[in-house]
Formats: C-alpha cells, sequence, structure tokens
C-alpha cells in the first residue's frame, strides 16, 4: 500500500533533492543540540530566558524560540513570573 | 497544452483573503459558479492572521472563520489553493486563468487533518505565520482555523525521512507529487490579491531591521493575538514582558525615498488598536504612539482616538531621525519633537513597533494586461463612481488590490464587485 513512496524511490528522491535534506538535516542538527541543551536546565526546575540563556550560553533571543516551539509543541509550561520575566519548564514526560 | 484540464466557472476571483471571499460569497449567493485562486495553503488572507479589529475590537478570528467556512462549504464557490496564477487573458467574452496547482506533497481527498505528520516530523524551522517568533515543523498545518485542514510539507526543509508517510493513517503522504498545470475559463474575473509589507530593513535610520526588539506590526498582531507565539506580550530578544512599548507611524509611507508616498490609511488606527490591547495585558506598561499626523478616517475612529488618549496613551507628534540598540537590549529613538519646536530628543523603549507601508501582493506585469495606477495599485477606471471597474472589461477589483483600505471598505467594496460582475454576465452574456 505504501509503495509510492517505497526505500528505493525515496533514496532517488533524496538525491534529486540533496540540497533540500541537506539543509533540512542541518536543522535538525541544531534544533536537537539546542533542545537537548534547553531541557536539561528546565526539567527539574523552572528557569527565566536569561537563565537559560546564561547557563547554556546561547542568545537568549534563540532560546526564547526555542522554549516558545516547546511549549507550542506540548513540552513545556509556563510556571510563575520572577522579576519582569516568566519562568518556564519542561513537562514531566519529557 | 491541449491536454491541460480545463474547468468552467461563471466568475474566477484572484486571492482568497476577505475580498475575495465575500466577492465570492455574494455572487455564489446569486447562484453564479465562482472559482477562488488563492496561492497560500489556506484562504482567509491577513485578516485571519490579526488578532482583534479596530474599532470594534472584534476577535479577528471569530469574524473571519464564518465567512472562510462559508466559502469553503458554499455549493457554488470551488476554492484552489496554494496555486500560482501564471496568465490571465480576456478575449472576446472570455476570461482564461492559466494556474499551477503546487504540490503539498500528500493526497488532498486523503487528508483528514489529523497532524500526525506534524507531530512526528524531526524537522523545527521558524514559524512565518507567527512572525519567525517560533518554531513549526516541515511537515504542517499552517495554523488551527487553517481552510482546508490539510497538512503540506515544506520541502525546502524537509529531509525525507519518511516518518510522515510512516505515521500518516489515511495514507495520504505523497514525496514525488509534481506541479500541475490547469485552466479555468470564466465569463468574468474579479481580482482581490490584496497587500503585503514594505521591508523592515529598508530603511538605514531604522537600522535595517538588525535591531533587537523592533518588530513590525504584523508581529505585534500575532504577539497579541490569543494563539500567538507567547500566549502574552513579551520582548523577542529574551522573553521580558515589556515595560514600554512605541509605535512608529508612516515607517515606510509618505516616504518618497521608498517610492511610496501614499498614506497606507490603516497604520494609525491598527497601531491605537495594537496600544488598546497592550494596555489590557499590560496595564502598567507606557504606551507611545510617534505620528506625523493621525488619520482617524472612519465611522467611530475619531472616537477610538480620543479614547485611546483619555487611557494614557501618549501621543508624540514627531519625526524619528534614528532607532538604534539602547542599553539593556532596549531601543534608543532620536526623534524632532514637534511640538516643543522640533528640537531633538532621545528616548528608550522594550520594544518598538514599526508601521511599515503598504504595497501592492501581485504585480499583473507579464500575467495580466490590467492596469496599474501610479501608486502600482490596480487601477480603478471610475474611482468616484463604480471603484470596482477595472482597465479590462469584465475584470473587476475589490480589497486593497486596487489601494490601502480597511476591512469595512474592503468588505463594502467587494459586494459592489459581485454587484458588477453580475450585471455584467447578465447584460452581456
Ligand atoms: C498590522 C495590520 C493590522 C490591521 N488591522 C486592521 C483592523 O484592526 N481593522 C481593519 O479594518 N483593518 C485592519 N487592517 C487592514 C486589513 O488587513 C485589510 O483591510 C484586509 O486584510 C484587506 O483584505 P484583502 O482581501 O483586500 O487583502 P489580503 O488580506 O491581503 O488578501 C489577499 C489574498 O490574496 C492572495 N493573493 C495575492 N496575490 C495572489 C495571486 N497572484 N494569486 C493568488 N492569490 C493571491 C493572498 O495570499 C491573500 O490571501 C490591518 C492591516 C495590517 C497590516
Ligand atoms: S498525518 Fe496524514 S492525514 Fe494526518 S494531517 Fe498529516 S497528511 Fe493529513
Ligand atoms: S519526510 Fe520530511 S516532512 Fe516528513 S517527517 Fe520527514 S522531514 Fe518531516
Amino acid at each position: 500500500m505504501k509503495d509510492k513512496n517505497n526505500k528505493e524511490k525515496l533514496k532517488s528522491l533524496r538525491k534529486q533533492r540533496e540540497a533540500f535534506v541537506k539543509n533540512a538535516r542541518e536543522h535538525i542538527k541544531i534544533s536537537t543540540r539546542l533542545f537537548k541543551k534547553i531541557k536539561a536546565e528546565i526539567k527539574d526546575k523552572a528557569m527565566t530566558i536569561p537563565e537559560i540563556a546564561k547557563a547554556i550560553e546561547e542568545p537568549s533571543s534563540q532560546v526564547l524560540i526555542y522554549v516558545s516551539g516547546l511549549k507550542k509543541f506540548g513540552m513545556a509550561v509556563e510556571k510563575e513570573k520572577d522579576g519582569d520575566y516568566f519562568k518556564y519548564q519542561l513537562v514531566a514526560k519529557n | 497544452m491541449n491536454s491541460r484540464k480545463k474547468l468552467n466557472f461563471d466568475t474566477v476571483v484572484i486571492g482568497g483573503g476577505i475580498a475575495g471571499l465575500q466577492t465570492a460569497i455574494d455572487l455564489g449567493d446569486q447562484g453564479f459558479k465562482v472559482a477562488i485562486i488563492e496561492k497560500d495553503a489556506t484562504i482567509g488572507g491577513t485578516m485571519i492572521r490579526l488578532s482583534k479589529v479596530f474599532p470594534t475590537l472584534d476577535c479577528a478570528s471569530c469574524i473571519t472563520t464564518p465567512k472562510m467556512s462559508e466559502a469553503a462549504h458554499h455549493d457554488n464557490i470551488t476554492l484552489f489553493t496554494m496555486c500560482t496564477l501564471n496568465a490571465l487573458d480576456k478575449e472576446s467574452n472570455k476570461v482564461t486563468a492559466s494556474i499551477t496547482q503546487q504540490p503539498r506533497y500528500l493526497d488532498p481527498d486523503k487528508c483528514i487533518g489529523c497532524r500526525q505528520c506534524e507531530y512526528n516530523c524531526p524537522v523545527y524551522v521558524l514559524d512565518e505565520e507567527q512572525g519567525d517568533l517560533t518554531l513549526r515543523k516541515a511537515a504542517y498545518i499552517p495554523f488551527s482555523n487553517a481552510i482546508p485542514q490539510l497538512a503540506l510539507i515544506d520541502v525546502e526543509n524537509c529531509s525525507l525521512c519518511g516518518k510522515c508517510a510512516k505515521v500518516c493513517p489515511t495514507d495520504a503522504i505523497d514525496y514525488f507529487q509534481e506541479p500541475e498545470d490547469f485552466i479555468i475559463e470564466a465569463r468574468t474575473a474579479v481580482v482581490t490579491t490584496g497587500f503585503n509589507m514594505t521591508p523592515a530593513d529598508q530603511k538605514k535610520e531604522y537600522g535595517q531591521g538588525k535591531i533587537e526588539n523592533v518588530i513590525t506590526a504584523l508581529q505585534m498582531e500575532r504577539i497579541l493575538a490569543p494563539h500567538g507565539p507567547y500566549m502574552r506580550a513579551l520582548r523577542p530578544s529574551d522573553g521580558k514582558e515589556p515595560e514600554s512599548i512605541a509605535f512608529i507611524q508612516c515607517a515606510g509611507s509618505r516616504d518618497k525615498s521608498l517610492g511610496v508616498s501614499y498614506c497606507s490609511r490603516v497604520c494609525c488606527m491598527y497601531a491605537i488598536k495594537q496600544c488598546m490591547l497592550l494596555s489590557g495585558s499590560l496595564p502598567l506598561a507606557d504606551l507611545t504612539i510617534y505620528y506625523m499626523d493621525i488619520r482617524a478616517f472612519g465611522k467611530g475612529y475619531e472616537q477610538f482616538y480620543q479614547n485611546a488618549k483619555a487611557m494614557g496613551i501618549e501621543f508624540v507628534k514627531s519625526k524619528i531621525a534614528s532607532i538604534s540598540q539602547g542599553a539593556d537590549q532596549s531601543v534608543a529613538l532620536k526623534y524632532e519633537a514637534q511640538e516643543e519646536g522640533g528640537k531633538l530628543a532621545t528616548r528608550e523603549h522594550d520594544l518598538v513597533v514599526l508601521s511599515l507601508g503598504i504595497v501592492p501582493e501581485w504585480d499583473p506585469t507579464g500575467i495580466c494586461d490590467i492596469a496599474k495606477d501610479t501608486d502600482q495599485f490596480i487601477q480603478c477606471k471610475m474611482p468616484k463612481i463604480a471603484p470596482t471597474i477595472t482597465s479590462i472589461e469584465g475584470m473587476f477589483t475589490a480589497g486593497v488590490a486596487s489601494g490601502p483600505k480597511d476591512i469595512v471598505d474592503t468588505i463594502a467594496e467587494s459586494g459592489a464587485a459581485a454587484m458588477e460582475a453580475g450585471n455584467y454576465m447578465k447584460h452581456y452574456h
């Protein structure tokens, strides 16, 4: 049934779309690395964006994009406020 | 060429924003068969992407979704999304639109919009539907009330890992899908191609898009929307809840150096609206609008402006000289304070919103012989007495395609375009 996307055909399509596939794999690499670092920090405690950014040594603007991505896909939640900043924590199962 | 699929309608509407939807619904209700050609993956245009609308502060999605749904379920309307218009010709009594259906990389008849492909896709990229302020996947549905509720694969960011095909419960994914050309023949056409914004990085004085916490008005619409990127108002550089937010008016309009010498008409009102919404969610924040003059032209708009002043929103009559990075990720504005003898003043804000200029989204050059005006929008042949009539008989226009306007005027004009097209079909066919 899934013959239209079979392994052999996909392999040749990957070759045909080599530049796109390379670009996508680069995105996967970057996001996996960033998510891993962020998740490790907010696994057991809630933190603000500047705190996470400082701990993982990444720009806070980038951290905010990734944390809001985690929230969007149900992996993190917003917690209490600390001064001008909200804190975020990983949802238990992640 | 002869083997291309040919479809027949009474009217082909180019653009599925609020203008296109209203025109199609009004024609459909009169019994005419209408095709809506939309380039995006969803209909709804800018309006479905707004937070609330001035001057009533109705939720934009609550009033746009029923129109989208009405068009989608109308017996006389057929939607064509993700379509590129290659040519639009009028010969004798016939309009011919030559169109390419771009691939979603899935079978739209099989997709049930379950989002399993999206949840399982490993690629995260910036979400343009949320002003690049959060992430989306390479397989995705643009947003929760997109119509049609069909996924698509962003092929340029797809690793072809095969996961989406594996998890799709209806076997809809087809990585090999190709663009398909087809032709629509109709008796009339209505051009409702709407607008785009001038680029945020256009002006040297405004930091050319390189200054943190300078965002566009459309990004602010997303920030204020209930399903926005942060679900609250935060500044993008570090998630701080902003204490001071400024709006810069005419940041791309009434500026000959940018080729936009006209007024974009809706910016004063949407900046006031955004301030009002912000004052609700951030009651302690300082809100300032830097303006040349306020244009509150519609019914109830002057009252809306006066209400904003009464709420404590500050209006500073000024000309912005420069925008630069301030201390602690703030934005420093240098401006000529026109009510203080033109003296040069400086102020810092946590967040600055640019009211960019409105420019036409579609350039007909090489696609259709329809005449453009000096402002590059579609020319109205009789702007005073019949603003929807274009240079081509049987081809009409409505909404921002013919010049900047608000939703009220867009809707009224769309009704007029439907009436003109209906009359034309009754009298000349
Ligand atoms: C920041 C902001 C806030 C605003 N807030 C308000 C408000 O509160 N109240 C109010 O009254 N107005 C507001 N407006 C104005 C409002 O957005 C417009 O009046 C309205 O969206 C115009 O609708 P339209 O259908 O003419 O154009 P659009 O919304 O631009 O729709 C055009 C459609 O045509 C499609 N299209 C374009 N070219 C092609 C092509 N070649 N082929 C196929 N499809 C094509 C587009 O993808 C789009 O879907 C605001 C505008 C901005 C920028
Ligand atoms: S998993 Fe399949 S059916 Fe579900 S949204 Fe994706 S393509 Fe459509
Ligand atoms: S094949 Fe592409 S779209 Fe599908 S899951 Fe893999 S990366 Fe995502």
